[in-house]
């Protein structure tokens, strides 16, 4: 970077440097402006030059119309003097100016409001007071895009003026000769250009005069053949070529500018001066349109009026009044087969059938009478080849002007196929109506705003009604008035649509039961697709219905067993206990109330009753105490069958007890009854189930039927209760027991240490052994302060004697140096507890052994119940764990034997019905198929729902051993097994790792498996399942995810998912037993975890399961 | 008594709003594209507070003037080069022209493309300034340029400023400004006159160029080059640079006066020098001063200078753009306008008092 100082000195270099080329091109253009002025000045010389030789006198003015220039002829024109012109002085040349002028106050108002408005251009005449006259020009003067001022230009143009003037005078006279002419002319100069259009001309072609002059005369004269369109020559041209007078030809039309068409007619001739030379052509025409017009018109009538009647498709004849024919059409001869000679041979008498004839005669006389103006009638005529040919014949009279009759005219149409049609279609129906007779279905058609006008036979045999009462909307009366609006409006619907119609819904039959049916109705429609008519039929599905809902009762009992057996092998609490079967009972059966008596032996053996109710208070039973042996209870008492009357108030049995003789006052209303006995295993009459209803006959062997299962259930149950009492008394034994022993340990420990002990001592030497006061008590030896050595073994039980002696001898021997020992005493109960030592003299030798003893008698008594106890405990348990297996046995086969006994025939049904379908599918026929379709289709539900049933009942009770499973092993496996083609294309997204779990892993797999299915099924149509597994740690528990993109749960329908049988979608939409989501939950339940579901019912949901973490 | 109008109007440049200088900060581009609606913001506020002060004649701030007031017709060709001459300033700091470094001389943008900007808003008319062909011909160096002489590149540069200003003429300026403050710039480089005098020369080559009537619309501002408020040439006394400002053919001038220090003096030359087809607007605000003058003071200027100067061929102006360089931000926008409406109030006042006299 250079310095500062060499900086501003390169800047100075520069800049002069620069100044030098700025000179450099500063005095270049000068020399360049010199010579541009150079050949300005010639170049103005030379326009100098121009403007004064130029014949025109010419003056330029400045903006203030100062005179700035002008040429020499400006100067003799006006006679002006040159200093004068050059004088600038405007006054001056204005006066000089307006001397010469014949009007000088126009002329300078002119030049006034020329220099103000400065228009472009004008143009004007100027007269001289010598009688001169200049064309005066001027224009405004602009240089370099400015303007600058006006240049003026004068020509003389006197001796043109007078010329002028003639000419015109001349042209006016012909003018108005032409104008005044009514024929339209048009004269063209040698080249056929327009010259001249007279006003009747303008008025024909549409061109004004001005605007055709100068233009080809076929521009303007546009003219065609009326007939062929084509364009036709003017006849100018043959005029001009010829020099003749020559006429248009015909048929000629004038096309206007505005297109307007005029027909015309005329000539032309070819115009001479005065020396007979050609100098153009006149061309004279007229209006014709008119009269041409009126002709075309009569012609056209006649030859329409022509066309109609012999191109007509009806028969048309004149006929004269006696009837014989004068003119027929082509048509009238098709219809009868004659040709026109031979038709107008004859009269309408001898065509006409024979049978038709006196109503014809009858009819035309009336028209001759004039009592009509016309008829019609349906006659036959004979053909030619003498078939009968229907047609309908109008009869017209026709008459003169003064009215009178001249002849008829007729037209025939032939109507023998409508005829044919119609007699083919009244064959039909009343085919149709026999036949829809002769169907087991209700049959019957409405017209197309659905009144029905006819039913089959069947309707009115099954209905009991008649045409009467059912016309129209008559078919009311036989529906059930609930489902009578649904009806209406899908018939209504049916009716505004044309759609079909298909819904089932019942109809009262004669006997006033309602049967279902399914209500088909067909339109029939019309080549246009409007319905004519609607056929509808009734099929009796009642039979289908009941076994349809028969199947869903089922059910619901298999269900409420399963509850019921779950609930009540689970309470082990007897009042609760009885309370669930009362309840179950009651809800299975159809009771209105039920009632559970009890009756058992407490521990003392007395007599006790416990009792619940369901379906009424408490308070209604208490005043009547405990139902008595009576002949109708008794039996339920004694364990004898059970007791079903549809009425007990004409059962025999009842009523024939004092004080009552019947249901005591205040009781609660029963008609149908039910009682069964309640037998424990080992044949006890535990109880009696009493069910009943206000309404007669309400139980049915089905119903007596649950509740002897309900019975037996309830029994195992009791019996596991009372087990689990015994277990629970024997507990509480033990525990008494235990204490007791302890409270005796206790004394024990309190007399060692405080009660003198009983001794002894052994003389070894002399075989003696002295014994205490305490002693000799204990022993039984009072008074006897010594006893011999082989007494005092004697004292021990044989069965201790032997190692008692032993121990002795020991000690004497001085083998051991103590024992202890406890032993029974001979002849009594009493236990000792004894120990002793030997004592040994200076030398070592054993001279004496002595001992203490404790009574322990009452110990040993203690010791010896808590075995006894225990055993017995031991033998309680192991005798209640195989009752409640048996029990739990016994409920799996029962659950298994209702699935199974309903599977049966339901796999009867579904085989039935398939070969019912095969074997017969073609007699039965599509709609027969339909239903059997349906009944397997409901089988097969109904056996996948028994089945899922099942499995939830195993879940509920099997054993659930619980251990660590690989969760990601685990999905990894179900989503291979279950969806891989979602697992290939990335359906389902695993998000690993996913954590341990504590669980059971077919039970989990079964929720797995059951969540991923939902998942994949409840989508919209069309969208692809997108699901995503995860699982998150908190804490010691593991929630596992599984999120789809499917329809979602409303919020409100959350809880009620995880039910049996609950589903939030028609089975129609979405195939499912609504059994999945219950498994989940008690299989999750069973497995110590929960479940749950997010969603906001739209896009989606989130469901979830939580179960203990497995350590790592 | 007859009304007396004096014209004024401003010289050009008004500083660009703060968040403006900052967004082309941060894009490191002042073309970046997008700093354009900023732009498009900043011209259309300038109008709006121009109008507001009640400007009869405005003009877009400047604000669009990419770099400066100098080079931004040649800013960002790529034959030049930064390392060009420096321009000292009297305060001490420089501004560094670019340098020409091949053929051929061409502007990259003319004036014309920001006043069709600022007439999309502006309800009065827009005066455009431009820089002068003596200005640019600073970019060719000592040294020459290889292949491309030193003539050549004059006639290329008097091509590229007629178009300028004939396409700003033909967009409808209300009048076009050539920037010409180095003239004092000139007389400093070169004491006897004879580079100021070429300046001259090549302007007047330039405005030879139009008509009597284009020139009438055309005028030349010179000022001591006003710059982060300080001066390139102030030292140059007038005396040295009017008498040959008034050679150039032009129908407008635009001197600063109210810095002057003896603006008597000033005005005498002036009075003596103007031509009578010519007509000189006066300084009357002291842009580099950050004090706001009172219309009152204005007033008194302009009623001084009318002492000297023929109504008729007297006008009011700015010393100078305030802000000439677009990274200037000595003066506020505030500033800026509060100074521009005390100009128009003070002269509208001062010709209310002249018409009465």
């Amino acid at each position: 970077m250079a310095s500062t100082e060499s900086e501003d000195g390169l800047l100075r270099s520069a800049a002069l440097q620069n100044a030098a080329s700025i000179l450099a091109a500063r005095q270049r253009m000068e020399r360049e402006l010199v010579a541009a002025k150079d050949e300005l000045a010639g170049a103005v010389a030379r326009l100098r030059a121009t403007l004064d030789s130029t014949t025109d006198a010419i003056v330029v003015t400045d903006g203030d119309g100062t005179v700035i220039d002008y040429n020499g002829q400006f100067l003799r024109l006006w006679q002006m003097p040159a200093q004068l012109a050059a004088s600038r002085d405007r006054a001056g040349i204005r006066e000089f100016v307006s001397r010469q002028l014949a009007a000088p106050g126009p002329f300078l108002a002119r030049v006034e409001e020329i220099q103000a408005k400065a228009p472009p251009e004008t143009f004007d005449i100027v007269e001289f007071a010598d009688g001169r006259v200049l064309e005066r020009h001027s224009r405004v003067q602009v240089v370099n895009g400015a303007t600058v001022g006006r240049v003026w230009s004068y020509r003389d143009i006197t001796s043109h003026r007078l010329a002028a003037a003639e000419l015109r005078e001349q042209r006016e006279w012909f003018r108005v000769t032409l104008a005044s002419i009514g024929d339209a002319v048009i004269t063209t100069d040698l080249n056929a250009h327009v010259t001249f259009m007279n006003p009747v001309a303008e008025q024909m072609t549409g061109w004004s005069n001005g605007d055709a002059q100068g233009r080809a005369l076929e521009d303007v004269f546009h003219i065609v053949n009326e007939v062929s369109r084509e364009r036709v020559d003017h006849p100018i041209a043959q005029a001009l070529r010829e020099g003749a007078v020559v006429g248009l030809a015909n048929h000629t039309t004038l096309l206007s500018r505005d297109g307007r068409e005029t027909a015309i007619e005329d000539s032309a001739a070819p115009i001479r001066d005065a020396g007979g030379k050609v100098t153009g052509a006149v061309m004279v025409f007229h209006d014709v349109t008119t009269r041409r017009r009126a002709e075309d018109a009569l012609r056209d009538r006649e030859e329409r009026l022509r066309a109609v009647v012999h191109q007509a498709a009806v028969g048309i004849a004149v006929a004269s009044l006696a009837g014989q024919f004068e003119e027929v059409n082509g048509k009238m001869c098709d219809i009868l087969g004659y040709s026109e000679a031979e038709l107008l041979a004859q009269g309408f008498a001898e065509i006409t059938l024979p049978e038709d004839l006196p109503q014809t005669r009858a009819n035309v006389q009336k028209l001759l009478d004039g009592k009509c103006a016309d008829f019609t009638h349906e006659k036959r005529y004979v053909r030619k080849d003498g078939s009968i040919v229907w047609s309908r014949t109008t009869v017209t009279l026709l008459k003169d002007a003064r009215g009178l009759p001249q002849r008829f005219v007729g037209i025939v149409q032939d109507i023998t196929q409508h005829k044919v049609a119609e007699e083919a279609l009244q064959r039909s129906e009343a085919q149709l109506r026999a036949m829809a007779d002769s169907i087991p279905q209700l049959a019957w058609m409405a017209e197309p705003d659905g009144h029905i006008f006819w039913y089959n036979r069947r309707w009115f045999e099954y209905t009991g009604t008649t045409l009467e009462q059912m016309q129209g909307w008559g078919w009311q009366t036989v529906h059930d008035p609930e489902i009578l609006p649904q009806v209406i409006e899908r018939w209504q619907h049916s009716l505004r649509t044309g759609e079909r119609f298909d819904m089932e819904f019942p109809l009262r039959g004669a006997d006033g039961a309602f049967r279902w049916f399914l209500t088909r109705v067909n339109p029939v429609k019309d080549g246009q697709g409007r319905v004519v008519r609607w056929f509808g039929t009734n099929t009796d599905v009642d039979q289908v219905k009941r076994a349809e809902d028969a199947l869903r009762e089922e059910t619901r009992v298999l269900e409420l067993l399963n509850e019921t057996g779950a609930a009540i092998a689970s309470t082990l609490d007897l009042q609760a206990l009885l309370q669930t079967v009362t309840d179950a009972g009651t809800k299975l059966s159809g009771a209105r109330f039920g009632a559970f008596f009890y009756t058992a032996k407490d521990e003392s053996g007395g007599v006790f009753t416990l009792y619940t109710l369901s379906g009424a208070p408490r308070e209604a039973f208490e005043k009547f105490g405990h139902p008595r042996a009576t002949a109708l209870f008794g039996p339920t008492f004694e364990g004898k069958p059970p007791v079903r009357c549809d009425d007990v108030l004409k059962d025999p049995r009842f009523g024939q007890n004092a004080p009552h003789h019947g249901m005591p006052k205040g009781h609660l209303p029963v008609r149908s009854y039910l009682a069964v006995p309640v037998i424990s295993r080992t044949g006890e009459v535990l109880g009696g189930l009493f069910f009943g209803h206000p309404e007669p006959g309400i139980f049915n062997a089905r119903a007596e039927r649950i509740i002897v299962g309900i019975a037996a259930q309830a029994a195992i149950a009791i019996d596991n209760a009372k087990l689990y009492e015994a277990a629970q008394r024997e507990i509480a034994v033990r525990a008494e027991t235990e204490q007791r022993l302890r409270e005796s340990e206790t004394r024990l420990r309190v007399s060692l240490e405080t009660a003198a002990l009983g001794t002894w001592e052994l003389e070894v030497e002399k075989g003696i052994v002295s014994l205490d006061h305490r002693c000799q008590e204990l022993f039984g030896l009072p008074g006897r302060a010594t006893v011999s050595l082989e007494e005092w073994v004697q004292i021990g039980h044989p069965e201790h004697r032997e190692a008692r002696a032993e121990l002795l001898r020991k000690l004497s021997d001085g083998q051991r140096e103590r024992y202890d020992i406890e032993y029974r005493v001979a002849g009594t109960e009493g236990w000792i507890k004894a120990s002793a030592k030997p004592v040994r003299d200076a030398q070592g030798q054993v001279v004496r052994v002595t001992g203490a003893i404790l009574d322990i008698t009452d110990l040993m008594k203690a010791r010896a119940t808590i075995e006894e106890r225990q055993r017995e405990l031991e033998r309680l348990v192991t005798e209640r764990t195989a009752s409640l297996q048996q029990a739990i046995a016994q409920m799996e086969e029962f659950s298994y034997s209702v699935s199974h006994d309903l599977r049966a025939p339901l796999r009867a049904i579904h085989s039935y019905a398939e070969t019912l379908l095969e074997d017969f599918g073609e007699k039965i026929g599509p709609e027969g198929g339909d239903y059997l379709q349906r009944i397997m289709k409901a089988g097969s539900r109904m056996d996948r729902l028994t089945r899922e049933v099942l499995t939830y009942s195993k879940i509920a009770r099997e054993h659930v051993p619980l251990g660590k499973i690989d969760l990601e092993r685990l999905v990894h496996e179900l989503v291979e097994q279950y969806a891989p083609d979602h697992q290939r294309t990335g359906a389902i997204v695993v998000a690993s790792p996913l954590h341990a779990v504590i669980a059971q892993e077919t039970l989990l797999a079964q929720v797995i498996s059951n969540l991923l299915a939902n998942a994949l099924k409840f989508v919209a149509p069309g969208v692809a399942p997108h699901i995503r597994i995860w699982s998150e740690k908190h804490g010691d528990l593991v929630r596992v995810w599984v999120e789809d993109n499917g329809i979602g749960i409303e919020p409100g329908h959350q809880d009620r998912i995880w039910g049996m049988f609950e589903r939030v979608h028609s089975n129609e939409a979405y195939e499912g037993t609504g059994i999945g989501l219950a498994i989940v939950r008690k299989a999750v339940e069973r497995m110590g975890g929960r479940t749950g579901v997010e969603s906001d019912g739209r896009s989606g949901s989130k469901f979830w399961i939580q179960l203990g973490a497995a350590g790592e | 008594m007859s009304f007396v109008t004096i014209p004024t109007e401003p010289i050009g440049s008004i500083p660009r709003p703060l968040s403006l200088l900052r967004a082309i900060e941060e894009a490191g581009d002042d073309a970046a594209p997008q700093l354009m609606p900023l732009y498009e913001a900043a011209v259309k506020d300038t109008v709006e507070q121009f109008e507001a002060t009640g400007s009869p004649v405005i003009s877009d701030g400047e604000q669009r003037k990419y770099h400066n007031f100098w080079t931004y017709c040649v800013h960002g060709l790529p034959n030049m080069a930064p390392d060009g001459f420096k321009i000292p300033f009297a305060a001490g700091h420089t501004r560094r022209m670019p340098r020409l470094t091949s053929a051929p001389f061409r502007y990259k943008r003319y004036a014309d493309a920001y006043l069709e900007v600022a007439q999309r808003y502006a309800h009065v008319p827009i005066k455009q300034a431009v820089i002068s062909p003596s200005a640019l011909s600073l970019l060719y160096p000592a040294e020459g340029v290889p292949g491309y002489t030193r003539e050549e590149f004059i006639e290329d540069l008097l091509r590229e400023h007629e178009t300028e200003v004939r396409r700003c003429l033909q967009r409808g300026a209300h009048g076009v400004q050539i920037d010409f403050t180095e003239g004092r710039l000139a007389v400093k480089i070169d004491p006897t006159g004879e580079l100021l005098h070429r300046f001259i020369d090549l302007n007047n080559l330039a405005l030879a160029r139009f008509s009597a009537a284009d020139r009438q619309k055309i005028g030349v501002h010179t000022c001591p080059g006003g710059d982060r408020d300080s001066t390139h040439s102030a030292e140059v006394d007038y005396a040295d640079l009017l008498p040959s400002l008034f050679q150039l053919n032009a129908g407008n001038f635009f001197v600063a006066l109210a810095i002057e220090r003896d603006r008597k003096r000033v005005l005498q030359i002036i009075q003596k020098y103007l031509r009578p087809e010519q007509r000189v607007f006066v300084g009357v605000i002291a842009t580099i001063d950050p004090r706001v003058e009172t219309a009152e003071e204005v007033c008194e200027r302009v009623l001084e200078a009318a002492q000297y100067i023929p109504l008729n061929q007297l006008g009011t102006t700015d010393d100078c753009g305030y802000s000439p360089f677009c990274d200037d931000t000595s003066t506020t926008r505030e500033t800026a306008f509060a100074k521009i409406r005390a100009r128009i109030e003070g002269t509208a006042m001062a010709a209310k008092k002249l018409s009465l006299r």
